[in-house]
């Protein structure tokens, strides 16, 4: 069997650190809307 | 360019009969649930159903007792809505020190908090004959077992689209439906098009020499109309065979319906970055604010993708439709939203708008009653459409929506307070929001950072964004495993920081106006 059809873990741990990133980024933006009051 | 240049869409014409997959964004699943014995008769359900895959199934709390189910249901909304109840505390302790700009932040949260709990909390698929209750308080005669319908669809100079949409309506599991298709006046190729259709299908085309617009064009299709319930698409649309099955199912069950309208998506929501952040915008603006309104029995625009009315509940008005007219001048968009305003508002303004008309043969023919209808929304009727993949061609969109907003403000706006409380909160608190979010976005985005208070600036950006997000995570939790709830934050920032300014345009052009997509 070839090297591409090996499942790699790259797009695994990629997508884990995209979506992390995403959600501290959100949780960050919503403690700042919070803390300084909110303006929609 | 025809459908077959188009493979998305002429993936969706070959595949529109029964049994068809539209394509991968959408696959065809089981059926949404049982249809049972409180609806009619209606074609069993099966291999025909274009459902998306996860919102469609039925879940472990539908087995539950109804009581039981519902108070989960609350309980689970209200601990989701905790992060947006705890940025409106700290806002209303301060309401005070500036209530003039606080009263806009307090109200949009407040707007958005209400309709995710009326959604997720009171609304329940009106053809789902296990769960949906609608009172049962117009005094209107019940429909048929399995009523007549006539499928309507108006078209100009969308020979790229038509074929789909065509096969789409021809391929309703509907036992009685009429299809009619009425061209106005195409220069592109569509007149032609729709003559090899109609030589090669069943359908009834109505072929204008003059340009009419839209609204004329379908009235001149209605007088050709033998059903008892009339449904309309739009020429860009692909309708999911049972869709409208599904919304007949629910004026049938429910005779106070006059109106129901089904549920839009995007067709080519992979197109552009743009058209993903309308897709994610169209399922928000469904699921959320259109069931919330549908569960206070007060739609206020059945969408043009897929709009379905009793016969009775807007027959006398059609004629008032054709000839809108506003600031003195033929008044062309607002199609949906001002024949929606004909159903909600007939009780008070309808004697007037029959009068006004007493010459036509749609007032002179039959004399229906003016009721007090409900207007409802089919979560489970799928209809997929075209949107805008170019910025132009977007803008040019959201021009003619705000000009229908506008225009339709001055209609339903004149009556919307005597539907209660909650619909008309619900709609003046949506139009004080377009018409003030202008204002604060000169007052935070301009006038602001020239004045330094660059924090000012970014917590109007960031309050947006959150705003955003909350829409976003609740696309995520219809769709789990969908990452396409990411862009939905965008559409909020891009609706406040780029399309808030078209009002002032849309006001400063509202004479001006065709009502081709492309215009």
């Amino acid at each position: 069997m070839g090297r591409s059809a090996r499942p790699t873990r790259r797009p695994a741990v990629l997508r884990f650190v995209t979506s992390t990133i995403v959600v501290l980024a959100i949780v960050l933006l919503y403690l700042f809307v919070l803390t300084r009051g909110a303006i929609l | 360019m025809s459908a077959g240049h188009h493979p998305r869409l002429t993936a969706v014409a070959e595949e529109s009969r029964p049994g068809g997959l539209p394509d991968p964004e959408h696959p065809l699943v089981r059926p949404l649930f049982p249809v049972g014995s409180a609806v009619p008769a209606l074609p069993p359900e099966g291999s025909a159903d274009r459902i998306e895959s996860r919102p469609a199934r039925p879940s472990q709390l539908d087995r539950l007792d109804p009581g039981l189910r519902h108070g989960i249901r609350r309980l689970l909304t209200l601990v989701c809505l905790v992060p947006l109840l705890a940025l409106l505390a700290p806002v209303l302790l301060h309401f005070l020190d500036d209530p003039i700009v606080l009263s806009y932040g307090v109200g949009v949260l407040i707007a958005t908090i209400v309709c995710f709990y009326l959604a997720y909390t009171r609304y329940d698929d009106l053809a789902d004959p296990r769960f949906s209750r609608v009172p049962d308080d117009v005094g209107a005669p019940p429909l048929p077992a399995i009523p007549s319908v006539t499928l309507l669809v108006a078209v100009m100079n969308e020979v790229d689209v038509i074929d789909a949409c065509v096969r789409s309506m021809l391929g309703c599991d509907y036992p009685d439906v009429q299809v009619i298709v009425v061209d106005d006046a195409s220069r592109d190729g569509t007149a032609e098009r729709l003559q090899e259709l109609a030589a090669e299908l069943d359908f009834t085309l109505l072929a204008l020499e003059r340009n009419v617009g839209k609204k004329n064009a379908l009235v001149r299709g209605a007088e050709l109309a033998t059903g008892e319930v009339l449904a309309f698409t739009d020429s860009d649309c692909v309708l999911a065979p049972d869709a409208l099955r599904r919304c007949v199912a629910a004026l049938v069950a429910h005779p106070s319906l006059g109106a129901v309208s089904g549920h839009a998506r995007a067709l080519n929501a992979d197109a552009s970055l743009l058209s993903k952040i309308q897709d994610t915008w169209y399922e928000g603006s469904f699921r959320v604010t259109k069931a919330a309104e549908s569960s206070l029995g007060s739609v206020t625009c059945v969408s043009g993708p897929l709009a379905v009315f009793r016969r009775d509940a807007i027959w006398n008005y059609l004629p008032a439709w054709a000839a809108d007219r506003f600031l003195g001048a033929e008044f062309r968009f607002a199609t949906d939203r001002q024949l929606t305003g004909y159903v909600l508002g007939q009780r008070w303004l309808g004697r007037d708008l029959k009068a006004a008309h007493a010459d036509s043969p749609f007032v002179t023919e039959v004399d229906h009653p003016e009721r007090r209808w409900r207007v409802g929304y089919v979560r489970s009727a799928r209809v997929w459409t075209v949107v805008p993949e170019s910025a132009r061609a977007f803008l040019k969109q959201q021009i003619r929506w705000k000009k229908s907003f506008i225009r339709n403000l001055c209609f339903t706006g004149r009556f919307m307070w005597r539907r209660g409380f909650g619909p008309a909160g619900l709609y003046y608190g949506h139009a004080a929001w377009v018409l003030a979010a202008p204002v604060m976005a000169v007052r935070h985005l301009l006038w602001a950072p020239f004045n330094g208070l660059w924090m000012l600036c970014a917590l109007y950006i960031a309050g947006v964004v959150v705003k955003g997000c909350a829409w976003g995570v609740a696309y995520r939790i219809d769709h789990p495993g969908s990452p396409r709830w990411r862009y939905r934050p965008l559409m909020s920032l891009v609706s406040s920081v780029v399309l808030s300014w078209l009002l002032l345009y849309s006001l400063a052009t509202m004479r001006r106006g065709v009502w081709s997509r492309g215009s």
